[in-house]
């Protein structure tokens, strides 16, 4: 059963067009692709998802219910941004603390929680470093962290390996890869990184440039060729067409 | 240590300066007099001396007492107003628009106001010190608030914060660095003030002591209050402002 339905949706800014009626639903423990050229809308389809944004016009449906109704739907969805975006103030603990206490009231809950994401990501050790001591690889993965200590339903996850060395991204994407096969959890990456998509998903979702539409639904992914070949070739349209 | 080391740690050339000025002060004071420019040696046998008999205590306590007092209401009102202009557009201009109005105020306005107001009582320095602290303190904290980092609010939207809870865990921390600026200002300037606000008003602190020992014609005595003075706000500096300084650098990038 789908966890997440995207039904007709439709984000218009003023004038502009950005995302042009598009549905798709997402199964549970899914790793699914949003895919499309640069400056096509994955980050505004991201966040209409999440609720940081509304839609001109569609639902996006969290187990069949209307998102906009659920008073609470933000407690199921973990966040991770292209930059790290953890609290610069905050020591690595405290920065999934502060945002998990929203959720959990229990203090030694939430430090059970908190230790098994840290301990997941290899970072447990680090908990009472300031982020500006760590990389930027691991700042990601405390990001991540972050994302999980809410346990979350799914996690959306906006090019978060777009700011990293080839090493790091690499070593990272692993990582995640374990996280998701690990925990389960439902994931919805955003990229516009051909190997990236094919490595990272499970199902592939291609889109159009702006106004963003769904061209093809990639769910076998065993032809890796002929489907690096389609992605190439809708990024190079909509890069002449730019 | 490296010599280059050692002089930076121990401040050696302003130490060299400091001891051709005592001496320079020496002999100027034997050319024009002990009431004009006491003697270095005066000076700091009456330091000794107010020491030896408490009197020092009395005093700086007296002072203390006012401008921490009206310091820290300065800092409850200006995070108070800070919070409303954070939650409401319309208190952000209107908080703005009287800054700006106090930020003009002329100190001696306030001196004179808090004696008709207040009379010859602490509540005039104290209250004194607020109005001149309040709007530094709040003219930081309004820039600070125009450069909040707007992602750090997004990340709060995904994971519900109420409005609180953002003014706590984003908002604050964020001014938190600007916030010690306008502190270390706010402070050295109230204090300054507040000792005229006691020349006028009360019967104890600095203030009072230094226009007494002028009054009696101890310029000598005028000199190690004028000395205490420096000495309290550079031990206030260090001990405090520098800590917190300190606290901010260690996760700042």
């Amino acid at each position: 059963m789908a966890i997440l339905e995207v039904k007709n949706l439709k984000k218009e800014f003023e004038n502009l067009k950005v995302i042009d009626n598009i549905s798709f639903s997402v199964e549970k423990g899914e790793f699914l692709i949003l895919f499309g050229p640069n400056g096509c809308g994955k980050t505004t389809l991201l966040k209409l998802i999440a609720g940081l944004i509304e839609p001109t016009s569609g639902d996006v449906l969290l187990h069949g219910e209307n998102l906009k109704k659920k008073l609470n739907h933000l407690h199921k969805i973990g966040f991770v941004f292209q930059e790290d975006r953890l609290f610069p103030w905050e020591t690595v603990y405290e920065n999934l603390n502060v945002i998990s206490e929203h959720f959990f009231s229990n203090e030694k809950e939430r430090q059970v929680i908190i230790k098994k994401y840290l301990n997941l990501v290899g970072l447990w050790n680090f908990k009472d470093y300031y982020p500006n001591k760590l990389s930027g690889g691991m700042r990601q993965k405390v990001a991540l962290a972050r994302a999980l200590a809410i346990e979350p339903e799914f996690i959306l996850l906006d090019e978060p390996f777009e700011a990293l060395d080839v090493y790091s991204r690499e070593k990272l994407q692993e990582e995640t890869l374990k996280i998701w096969k690990e925990t389960n959890k439902t994931m919805i990456l955003v990229t516009h990184n051909i190997d990236e998509a094919l490595k990272m998903g499970q199902k592939i979702i291609l889109l159009s440039g702006r106004p963003s539409k769904v061209i093809k639904i990639f769910t076998d992914l065993s032809k890796k060729d002929e489907i690096k070949k389609e992605l190439k070739n809708t990024i190079y349209k909509y890069e002449q067409i730019r | 240590m490296k010599q280059k080391e050692l002089i930076e740690k121990f401040h050696i050339p302003t130490f060299i300066v400091v001891v051709v000025i005592i001496i320079l002060w020496g002999l100027a004071s034997l050319k024009v007099g002990r009431y004009l420019l006491p003697a270095p040696s005066s000076v700091l046998f009456g330091l000794v001396k107010i020491i030896a008999t408490g009197i020092i205590w009395k005093h700086v306590f007296s002072t203390l007492f006012r401008v921490i007092l009206g310091f820290i209401f300065a800092v409850i009102v200006s995070l108070i107003l800070i919070l409303l202009a954070y939650k409401w557009k319309n208190a952000k201009i209107i908080i703005k628009d009287f800054n700006s109005i106090l930020n003009s105020f002329s100190v001696f306005v306030w001196i004179v106001l808090a004696l008709i107001w207040f009379g010859i009582t602490d509540v005039a320095a104290i209250f004194t010190t607020l109005m001149i602290t309040l709007p530094i303190l709040l003219s930081n904290l309004l820039e600070g608030l125009e450069h909040i980092d707007k992602r750090f609010l997004e990340v709060g939207s995904i994971y519900k914060f109420t409005k609180f809870d953002e003014f706590r865990n984003i908002i604050l921390p964020s001014l938190f660095p600007s916030f010690i600026g306008g502190m270390r200002a706010g402070f050295g300037l109230g204090l300054k003030i507040s000792v005229v606000a006691e020349m006028f008003g009360v019967t104890t602190g600095i203030g009072y002591i230094l226009n007494y020992s002028r009054e009696i014609l101890a310029t000598d005595m005028v000199f190690v209050w004028a000395i205490i003075l420096i000495l309290i706000m550079m031990l206030i500096d260090k001990l405090i402002f520098e800590t917190l300084t300190k606290k901010v650098k260690k996760w700042q990038y």
